[in-house]
């Protein structure tokens, strides 16, 4: 069992349990597991909005960098955008400083695969082991990491998810969308994104503060109030919230109901299974049944993981099963596997199926 | 977090030491907690400009150190990767109230450190550093809360930095200049600065080149044959070579002759300044030459201890025009205070340009008195007592005497300081004197006596 690092990543209050110690630390034995198996590793690292990004960033990054690997710092990102960077170019690890959805004065580290999926529970306890034996393997002077800096993670992101949606047929619903990033990071891509989809956008909460004024960054519904009324008072087709990563979406329908998470991805599922005939599902356990309704309805076969998003994405690679986009070689996990956990593929999807989605839920 | 820290690393004018055995990313972590502490309650500021010079290990230093002052709630403008002048200059114009600079100046490579200053350009005096010192060795400082941690701001100074001199010098010769930066920090400053002045450069070493290997980063004269001959090669007005940061050049005239740093002062104050008056700084080991050329002109001279942080802080309570280091820090507080290395060709550029002799002619003007420089071993237990003892002795014997760093004897014909090291188990004895005959004769004299005291000090302890 790992000690440090939870359901998604290491979480805590910043300069209590989570602090510039544990950082560096844990910037070492990213770096030292990373060495086991590649010679100059580079490792790519971003963060949210929160006010001590910086500060957490700069302690990992020295970690990482007296191991020897090389650091590139691609600022503010969703996290999804880390994870599409780490798995389309050459970077071995991604890391990614974020609280995710939780209260402003937490924060923490969510680590990357190089293939993108978030690490796996097996590299999170190598990487704890080596963090509390202490058995750092650290470069010499001449052999310590360079730092660079990458600003294009943001466009390359916005340009990933284009490419894998029907931009001329979002752009001609001319759909009016409530945006509410929740101040989180998802400023920094969603409102560039829709607006390349030719969506008419009504922002809420679309400036970056990492204290998280508008409300809550949780987008459950007792957090979204001003968006569920925005959305009726200016007759939008749709109300998106992000949480503070941006890794997850959440939506209100044009009569101003809540989505639930669940419901979202059944109706996703259901068109993309009755377009690609079926195929294998991959979704926790925790998920709605009517996940499972609507995906055996086109014949599609469903099965359930462990919670989390690694899991999922795990299971995925391992099933070697092309979830969404069979047949495609581009089959990159946070758009097609982890939905759910993947804020502006989602925002996405629903520019695609947005307008029949009261007969999804009427399915259930 | 414990840590073995030697309180060594913590020396009168910096923090250095060797990377991972006697500093590391976690030290600079807890340095940076201490200086951000100093910040904020020693001087009661808010912001801190930090950057690094080129060595590799100035990467994983800076960044850890960044993190340190962050957690204790101060802002920090991050500069990056740059030659001493440029984060000096940057702190300096946006009014920091302290300046970082991590390099370990003229040191091999596995060397590093970390200098400070005030945002007026004036270096943190040993008291105000022994000061971080305590607070990184008691772990004194605390962490903020979330919501009062200090921001982060990456800003590149090359730009500024280099419209500053645009601004300060214009040529109307057309100047040839080889610059050697020997692929230390100054690669990332001085042949752009110099093309952007107006001036024609030779490059020799200007590729960054983070392990010196092409030569050592202390420009003594025996690191600067490939410089001499450039200049010689390529008929240059001049050339100039700069240490491992920056904060340090040495000039080379015309002819392939390399400048002492108070040879190239006098040049400075004699042709330099438009206004022959106020305090000059000198430190105790500089040249009689300095008195005696500059004060027929209207200048005063005064002397300072050993140390650039003296001298940026006494040139800034004279509010003088100039001050001079014998090790090669010298400062011309017209542009700014702290020991920016590139004002130093420029103004020598200058001064050619409002010149019609060569540097070689103007530096042969200048009288050169022959000097010895003597290490004599002694205990460090008692090196302080012996120089303590010379002190009340040589004052009842002679009248021309300073003892504000070490003991300074100025006679009609020549001078003797004894200082001992703060780092090692010696005393230092240099003289000047008119002529080698005299100079022998004051050396010998002066080696006897302290040797006379070492003894005695030897005798008592036994």
């Amino acid at each position: 069992m790992t000690k440090l690092f939870g359901t998604n990543g290491i979480r805590g209050v910043v300069n209590e349990d989570m602090n510039c110690e544990l950082a560096l630390g844990i910037g070492k034995a990213w770096g030292t597991y990373l060495k086991k198996t590649v010679i100059r590793p580079k490792v790519a690292i971003g963060t949210d909005a929160r006010l001590s990004n910086h500060m957490l960033k700069n302690a990992i990054s020295a970690g990482l960098l007296s191991t020897g690997c090389d650091v590139i710092d691609v600022g503010l990102v969703p996290t999804p955008a880390l994870q599409y960077a780490v798995k389309e170019k050459d970077f071995d690890s991604g890391v990614v400083i974020t609280a995710s959805h939780n209260p402003p004065q937490f924060n923490g580290i969510k680590g990357v695969a190089s293939d993108g999926t978030e690490f796996s529970k097996d590299v999170e306890e190598d990487i704890e082991k080596i963090y509390f034996e202490k058995k750092y393997s650290l470069a010499e002077w001449k052999g310590v990491g360079k730092l660079l800096t990458w600003d294009n993670a943001v466009d390359f992101y916005i340009d990933g998810v284009l490419s894998n949606v029907d931009v001329d047929l979002i752009k001609e619903q001319q759909y009016h969308i409530v945006l509410d990033c929740g101040n989180g990071v998802g400023c920094v891509a969603t409102p560039i994104l829709l607006e390349k989809l030719g969506c008419k956008i009504t922002e809420l909460y679309c400036e970056l503060d990492g204290t998280f004024p508008g409300h809550n960054s949780e987008p459950v519904p007792e957090n979204l109030g001003d968006l569920i009324q925005k959305v009726t008072e200016v007759g939008a087709d749709l109300g998106a919230a992000q949480d503070g990563d941006a890794d997850r979406a959440i939506f209100i329908d044009e009569n101003g109901t809540y989505i639930w998470g669940d419901k979202t991805l059944a109706l996703a599922a259901k068109y993309i299974t009755k377009e690609k005939k079926g195929g294998t599902t991959i979704t926790p356990v925790t998920t709605s049944s009517c996940f499972d309704d609507v995906v055996t309805e086109n014949d599609a076969e469903v099965i359930h993981t462990m919670v989390g998003s690694p899991f999922v994405a795990r299971t995925m690679i391992e099933k070697k099963r092309r979830f969404w986009r069979r047949g495609k070689r581009r089959t990159h996990i946070s758009g097609d596997a982890v939905l759910s956990r993947f804020g502006n593929g989602n925002c996405k999807n629903n520019g695609n199926y947005g307008k029949r989605k009261q007969d999804v839920i009427r399915v259930n | 977090m414990k840590l073995d820290i030697s309180k060594h690393i913590f020396r009168a004018y910096d923090i250095r030491g060797l990377y991972e055995k006697d500093i590391s990313p976690e030290i600079f972590y807890k340095i940076g907690l201490a200086a951000g502490n100093y910040v904020k309650n020693v001087i009661h500021g808010k912001q801190i400009a930090v950057g690094n010079d080129i060595r590799q290990s100035s990467i994983p230093l800076v960044h850890s150190f960044i993190a340190g002052v962050s957690a204790t709630g101060i802002d920090i403008v991050y500069t990056g990767n740059t030659a001493f002048g440029q984060t000096l200059f940057k702190g300096w114009e946006l009014k920091q109230d302290l300046i970082a600079f991590v390099t370990a100046s003229h040191l091999p490579p596995e060397w590093n450190g970390i200098k400070f200053y005030y945002g007026d350009g004036v270096g943190l005096p040993e008291k105000e550093l022994m000061k971080i010192r305590d607070f990184t060795l008691n772990n004194d400082f605390d962490a903020v809360g979330w919501e009062k941690v200090g921001d982060v701001k990456s800003v590149d100074p090359k730009t500024s930095y280099k419209n500053f001199f645009k601004s300060k010098f214009k040529f109307n010769k057309k100047l040839k200049v080889a610059i050697d930066c020997g692929g230390a920090s100054t690669t990332l400053s001085a042949p752009d600065v110099f093309d952007a002045v107006g001036l024609d450069t030779v490059h020799v070493f200007c590729e960054p080149d983070p392990s010196f290997s092409k030569r050592p980063s202390e420009p003594k004269p025996e690191n600067l044959t490939v410089l001499v001959d450039a200049v010689k090669k390529n008929n240059c007005d001049f050339g100039v070579a700069f240490d491992g940061d920056g904060d340090r050049s040495v000039i080379v005239d015309n002819t392939g002759k390399i400048l002492s740093a108070d040879e190239t002062g006098i040049i400075l104050g004699k042709y330099g300044l438009a206004e022959k008056k106020g305090t000059i700084i000198v430190n105790v080991e500089c040249s009689k030459a300095v008195k005696e050329q500059l004060e027929p002109l209207g200048f005063k001279v005064k002397q300072i201890p050993v140390g650039h942080t003296f001298l940026t802080l006494e040139a800034k309570l004279e509010k003088s025009p100039l001050g001079i280091e014998s090790s090669g820090h010298l400062i011309l507080p017209e542009y700014f205070l702290f020991d920016d290395a590139l004002v130093v060709p420029l103004k020598i550029a200058e001064i050619l340009d409002n010149n019609e002799k060569t540097l070689g002619e103007l530096a042969a003007e200048i009288p050169t008195y022959p000097t010895k420089k003597e290490v004599i071993d002694c205990d460090d237990h008692i090196k302080f007592d012996v120089v303590e003892r010379l002190k009340v002795e040589l004052t009842k014997e002679f009248e021309n005497i300073n003892a504000m760093d070490g003991v300074r004897v100025d006679l009609k014909n020549g001078w003797v300081l004894i200082r001992s090291s703060n780092t090692s188990p010696i005393i230092r004895l240099t003289t000047e004197a008119d002529n080698e005959k005299i100079l022998g004769q004051l050396t010998t004299q002066f080696m006897d006596k302290t040797e006379e005291i070492i003894e005695k000090f030897k005798g008592e302890s036994k």
